[in-house]
């Protein structure tokens, strides 16, 4: 029986902060008028917003990936070692966008990739740029992921029933 | 049934999710990157959707409107949106840029090269030879304050192909330039920089010259072979660069001539400060008792923006002659025939402003005059923009211009500066035409006898620059040949039958035509605010 386990409340709260990553995005950096058009005044204003809010939609999707991994890990302690190796992959990432990693890192995966995929992800490091902020906001999502894990979990009670 | 082992199931659970992780991030742009929208040719979406969305958003005050800056977090794919749907809307000939797929071009300098026409005029110039950008901490520092790195010399290109000639026009008083280390003298000729010959056709020959006569910042220092106007003898120079203040009139005086007291007025810049400085300069040439003649020397004056052109032509003409007729009209394109597209504003004729501006001056205090019905413009390639309106004006208003010189550059054009994500974006926007609705003088104003490249025709005499003479000497053959036209309409030197061609300088470099002043291309321009 899962409900009210841990992993429930790991996998609602990641479904949840999966969500608001995603209403956030869309509302904060994706195009307002193309996709709400009804909503399009609400959005400016939160497009509008720069600083940590810019950066909420990092924060959310580490959070809720952070959860995920945990949720699939077979102990708290996994679920603790692999969320860290998420922290850590979602921060290489963000850092990946500095130009001195992405000219190279570009090349080897233009190199390996087949070249649907390559042009689907190619964006994020053509064009993107590193920023501060969003890797604040990844580790600080990554890290509420954490607390949340040991929290819910308790000290020895084994994640996966 | 299936029996699948737990540890199994962990793993590919964790291998998934940490895969559709990294995707996520990568694909949806989380964390900065990507953004992208789908191109569709001839499909535009306001330019206002895609403004101030930034790659790299700056914080801060924007110096222009001392308010912050209005960049929020986006893409380079917005970036070249917006230039994209701008050019679109603004573009004077948006209807000749090929539309092109801005999610193919990593920098938004690259692609806003791709948005203009690549038509030719009929004299075998490429139609848009206006177009450019320049980082906008940069254009911020220049338009309000005319500073610049630099050694305050502006140097001329008069061969830009080996044996290249680059002489010193003028120097900017206090200046690296007029440094006892360095004197640079109007003429000196350049010889050699940092070791490279000016005829070096190689491509590393050309930077280091062009990175010796175009620093980028302040306190480079770079050395120069120089022979001085009237030596046979080289000597070295090593000069550091600085912050210069464009000093934009120069040599304000009064020659006393047989026929009547003649005021000489160099005019180099329109910039902020020219305001102040022209204003000072009238009310020099008024203390009785006056001048009847006014020589107005804009051989270097490339442009800037068109309200000091404006008070100028004013101050010069004065509101009798002016007596409520416009100083210019713009046209923009065709789908803004009643508005002002940036402004909003209705399309009304710019006035002869007969008051301030506010550019270095309290708005609206009254302007001197000096009511003449005639004026002795000193023009040449490097008379560019909004002097050409200032020529173009005047005529508009029947003062009569003589020219004394060479062909002007030929640019009815101008636009608005755009700030965009740290950069300022110039896109031509519309034509320029006179109280008499005259505009079209893509190939330069020139004087009648002009023998190659002539332009729209003028009374006047074609005359070489020279070189060997401090500029407002009556002796410099061409404002010697003005006092004689004066006095001897009709009266001209044998002309000097040297190519005119005016080019506009895109980047910095000796890759431009012949007869070049080197300046920074904003200042070629007709700048409206």
């Amino acid at each position: 029986m899962i409900r009210n386990s841990p992993l429930t409340w790991r996998l609602g709260i990641a479904s949840l902060s999966l969500l608001i990553a995603i209403a956030v995005y869309c509302f904060a950096r994706l195009y307002p008028p193309l996709l709400f058009e009804s909503i399009k005044a609400t959005s400016q204003i939160l497009a509008s917003q720069t600083g940590i809010f810019g950066s909420a939609p990092s924060l959310f999707y580490t959070l809720s990936i952070g959860l995920l991994v945990g949720a699939c890990a077979p102990t708290l302690w996994g679920a603790r070692l692999h969320c860290l190796l998420w922290i850590t992959l979602a921060g290489f990432l963000e850092m990946s966008q500095l130009p001195t990693l992405s000219r190279p890192l570009s090349t080897w995966l233009a190199s390996i990739l087949p070249e649907t995929s390559w042009e689907i992800v190619r964006p994020y490091w053509a064009r993107g740029a590193f920023d501060p902020l969003d890797m604040l906001a990844t580790l600080m999502g990554g890290l509420i992921a954490l607390l949340l894990l040991t929290c819910i979990s308790g000290s020895k009670q084994n994640v996966s029933d | 049934m299936f029996l699948i082992d737990k540890r199994c199931l962990h793993r590919f659970l964790l291998i998934g999710v940490y895969t559709l992780g990294a995707f996520g991030i990568v694909a949806s742009g989380s964390g900065g990157g990507g953004g992208d929208t789908d191109w569709e040719p001839g499909v535009f979406l306001p330019a206002n959707t895609f403004w101030a969305k930034c790659a790299n958003p700056r914080d801060g005050i924007n110096p222009s409107t001392n308010r912050p800056f209005s960049d929020v977090k986006g893409s380079t794919d917005d970036e070249n949106n917006f230039l994209r749907s701008y050019s679109n809307d603004t573009y004077l000939w948006y209807d000749e840029i090929i539309d092109q797929d801005p999610s193919l071009y990593d920098s938004p300098v690259n692609y806003f090269d791709l948005l203009k026409t690549n038509a030719i005029t009929a004299s075998g110039r490429p139609k848009d030879r206006f177009h450019f950008t320049i980082p906008s901490d940069e254009w911020f520092q220049i338009a309000q304050s005319g500073v610049s790195a630099g050694y305050g010399a502006t140097f001329v290109l008069l061969s830009a192909t080996p044996p290249r000639e680059v002489v010193v026009a003028y120097t900017e008083p206090g200046s690296p330039a007029e440094l006892p280390s360095a004197n640079l003298l109007r003429g000196a000729q350049i010889l050699e920089v940092d070791g490279a010959d000016i005829n070096d056709a190689t491509s590393s020959g050309t930077s280091i010259i062009n990175a010796g006569l175009f620093p980028e910042s302040a306190g480079e220092d770079h050395t120069f072979e120089v022979l001085d106007p009237g030596s046979t003898v080289s000597r070295t120079v090593s000069i550091t660069s600085a912050n210069v203040a464009s000093t934009p009139v120069q040599n304000v005086g009064v020659l006393t001539t047989g026929s009547g007291r003649v005021g000489y007025l160099l005019f180099n810049d329109h910039i902020a400060t020219a305001e102040q400085a022209l204003i000072n300069a009238i009310e020099q040439l008024n203390v009785a008792p006056g001048i009847v003649d006014l020589v107005l020397d804009l051989r270097y004056n490339s442009g800037g923006f068109l309200d000091i052109a404006s008070e100028l032509a004013y101050m010069i003409a004065g509101p009798n002659k002016i007596d409520g007729q416009p100083f210019e009209t713009l046209r923009f394109n065709d789908k803004h025939p009643i508005t002002d597209p940036v402004t909003g504003a209705p399309l009304l004729p710019t006035p002869f402003h007969a008051t301030t501006q506010g550019f270095s001056t309290p708005v609206g205090q009254a302007l001197p005059t000096l009511n003449l019905l005639r004026v002795f413009v000193l023009v040449g390639s490097g008379t560019c923009s909004a002097s050409e309106s200032i020529i173009n004006s005047l005529r508009g208003v029947d003062v009569k211009v003589i020219l004394i010189g060479s062909t002007t550059c030929g640019k009815p054009y101008g636009f608005y500066p755009t700030n965009n994500c740290g950069t300022t974006f110039f896109t031509i926007q519309f034509q320029g035409v006179n109280a008499m609705n005259f505009g079209d003088y893509t190939d330069g104003y020139s004087p009648e006898n002009t023998i190659n490249n002539p332009g729209e025709l003028l009374p006047g005499c074609s005359v070489e620059d020279d070189f060997s003479k401090p500029l407002g000497n009556e002796t410099e053959a061409r404002l010697a040949a003005a006092l004689v036209f004066r006095d001897t309409p009709g009266t001209c030197p044998t002309p000097s039958g040297r190519p005119a061609t005016g080019s506009a300088r895109t980047e910095k470099g000796l890759i431009a035509g012949e007869s070049t002043v080197l300046k920074n291309p904003w200042l070629k321009n007709r700048i409206l605010r």
